[in-house]
């Protein structure tokens, strides 16, 4: 029998005893969480779970944990972003993802820890711990959501919300060895996540099981007055797939050979060709954007971020206003005191993209190019198939001054974010105790097509039952 | 173009934070990285142009497979308390006029 928290909700709510099940669930959960506070965890919520008053009896997410990403804010404990700025920032609202959970009848067990602002890639940036893989100490766990990718690879939820600008649920997904989904923009509700790149920011999820996810898509796909970019068709028809994944065609872009570790590309054939025995066709595509793609994120991302955190001067948002002559030093002084490196250097080079704008408009048709590629070649595939990233995760040292390796991590990402499309990476193997993954890339709204491949793909594998120990974290 | 101190300087003056020596070594290093591959990207765009691969407006709301259709009244509505739309928004797919889409 697996544990109970590698097991799919549909077996935990249908256990013979499920009352049973979710109280042993909940106790497990807590254990790995408190191990977890101050690492993976910057908040540990762990009183008895509390159904919300609105909470349907008949809800699949009935009192099953989950976690939020420190930058979905939340009227209970604080929400910081991982950043010193906010350290003691209380909403006075919670985000509309949180409260659907919870009207869902699911439970938060806490916050988890983030590169600051969502600005990194192997969860370094962060002001508040120090974060690192459960499969191997002092080795990255991707970023900017490393705590939510991490809370899940290691029991302690089900399910963990985090969010994806520019790749920031995947590649930690990836390097933690569960299912992350960057769902289509417009589907899941913004209002309450602390902004970055607006054009891009999109609320996603780590998982273990398809299945899973499904179901948390269901729940959280949804109109919201108070984020106008959400859908207004109901969720559930778009995330029906086909009726059988036989003869659906996967294009794999011809140039990844040239970017992807020997290593790399060795898990992602054979998950290839698993996914073949199933019936999944797949075709080579001439298509190379990945580096464009990441430049055109870099500027919008740039731009995007002197904006939104122009907000935080000590009169508006952030720390209190040191006294001080001149208004203008007090504030640039809590600012270079209070955001770190990454975070400084990026509206830095937003002030420089916004001075030019011919840079801001070299991007926007490079993404109307990129458009007009990918729906030539959707007429002819279903999807795409590629590795999530190019590389195994790296010891945390291997990053510090290699612009080039951090760079890299978000590689094959950013270009769903650019487009608003769907993207979901899962784990396809394991290599020198690392983590292996691959991703499924699709049009608009087709979440439930890709779900349905990985499905099948899972009844086949059990990479993603894995837990990872704690005893790694804990050295 | 290749960044020094003095490119830097206003760039700080907006964003309104300031930076070791050392800190400003690696932000000229980053500046010069961020521009050849922003170099790189215009070349691209330019490239394409000059190949008449950029396509017309009119055509570019005619991808209806990427596309969604968006309530024209809602999408320029700022109402307190909901995720603000930025004005170069409307330059995202997703923030395109639905009018014009449907043209």
């Amino acid at each position: 029998l697996k544990p109970i928290v590698a097991r799919t909700i549909v077996e935990i709510q249908q256990a013979p005893s499920s009352k049973n099940s979710l109280e042993e669930l909940h106790e497990v959960c807590l254990e790995n969480c408190r191990k977890l506070l101050g690492s993976a965890f910057r908040e540990v919520w762990d009183d008895k779970f509390t159904p919300s008053e609105k909470s349907s009896k008949d809800s699949p997410l009935k009192e099953i944990p989950y976690s939020l990403k420190d930058n979905i804010v939340t009227q209970r404990g604080l929400t910081c972003a991982g950043s010193t700025m906010l350290a003691e920032y209380k909403s006075p609202f919670d985000a509309s993802c949180h409260s659907v959970l919870r009207d869902a009848g699911a439970y938060c067990v806490g916050k988890t820890n983030m590169d600051e602002f969502s600005m990194g890639t192997t969860g370094a940036t962060c002001a508040f711990a120090n974060l690192e893989s459960p499969w191997k100490a002092r080795y990255s766990p991707g970023g900017s959501s490393s705590g939510a990718a991490i809370s899940v690879a290691t029991g302690c939820c089900i399910f963990s919300l985090g969010s994806d600008s520019g790749g920031s649920i995947r590649q930690p997904a990836a390097h933690n060895g569960v299912l992350g989904v960057k769902p289509t923009y417009g589907r899941i509700s913004r209002y309450g996540l602390i902004a970055m790149c607006s054009s891009t920011d999109t609320i996603g999820l780590c998982t273990r099981h398809a299945k899973d996810a499904r179901l948390i898509l269901e729940a959280l796909g949804c109109r919201d007055q108070r984020d106008l970019s959400t859908e207004t068709v109901g969720p559930k028809k778009r995330l029906l797939g086909t009726p059988d994944i036989h003869g659906l065609v996967f294009g794999i872009p011809n140039t990844i050979d040239q970017y992807c570790e020997g290593e790399v590309l060795q898990s992602f054939h054979e998950a290839r060709k698993c996914l073949e025995r199933l019936g999944v066709r797949f075709q080579e595509i001439d298509f190379c954007p990945f580096e464009n793609s990441l430049t055109a994120y870099k500027i919008l991302s740039a731009a995007e971020s002197f904006s939104n955190l122009a907000r935080y001067d000590g009169v508006r948002f952030g720390q209190p206003l040191s006294q001080h002559e001149s208004f203008n030093e007090a504030v640039t002084q809590l600012r270079t005191e209070n955001f770190g490196y990454s975070v400084r250097e990026r509206i830095t080079l937003g002030a420089h993209v916004l001075a030019h704008p011919k840079i801001y408009a070299s991007a926007t048709s490079f993404i109307e190019l990129l458009r007009v590629e990918c729906e030539q070649l959707y007429a002819e595939v279903n999807g795409f198939f590629l590795p999530t990233v190019p590389a195994l995760a790296k010891p945390l040292t291997a990053y510090i001054d290699n612009h080039k390796l951090a760079a890299q991590e978000d590689l094959f990402l950013a270009f769903s974010n650019l487009l608003g499309t769907p993207s979901i990476a899962f784990p396809i193997g394991m290599s020198h105790g690392l983590p292996q993954s691959a991703q499924l890339c699709a049009p608009q709204w087709q979440e439930g097509l890709l779900l349905q491949v990985i499905e099948a793909f899972q009844q086949e594998s059990d990479f993603h039952t894995q837990i990872a120990t704690l005893e790694e974290i804990q050295q | 173009m290749s960044f020094d101190f003095e490119d830097i300087k206003p760039l700080l003056a907006l964003a309104r934070v300031r930076f070791s020596d050392r800190e400003l070594q690696r932000l000229v290093a980053t500046c010069d990285r961020f521009t050849e591959s922003v170099n790189g990207l215009e070349q691209h765009v330019k490239t394409s142009n000059d190949d008449g691969r950029i396509c017309s407006e009119e055509s570019n709301f005619a991808l209806t497979l990427m596309a969604t259709p968006r309530d024209p009244v809602a999408n320029g509505a700022a109402i307190e308390n909901q995720v603000p739309i930025l004005v170069h928004n409307q330059l995202h797919p997703l923030h395109s006029d639905s009018k014009k889409r449907k043209s």
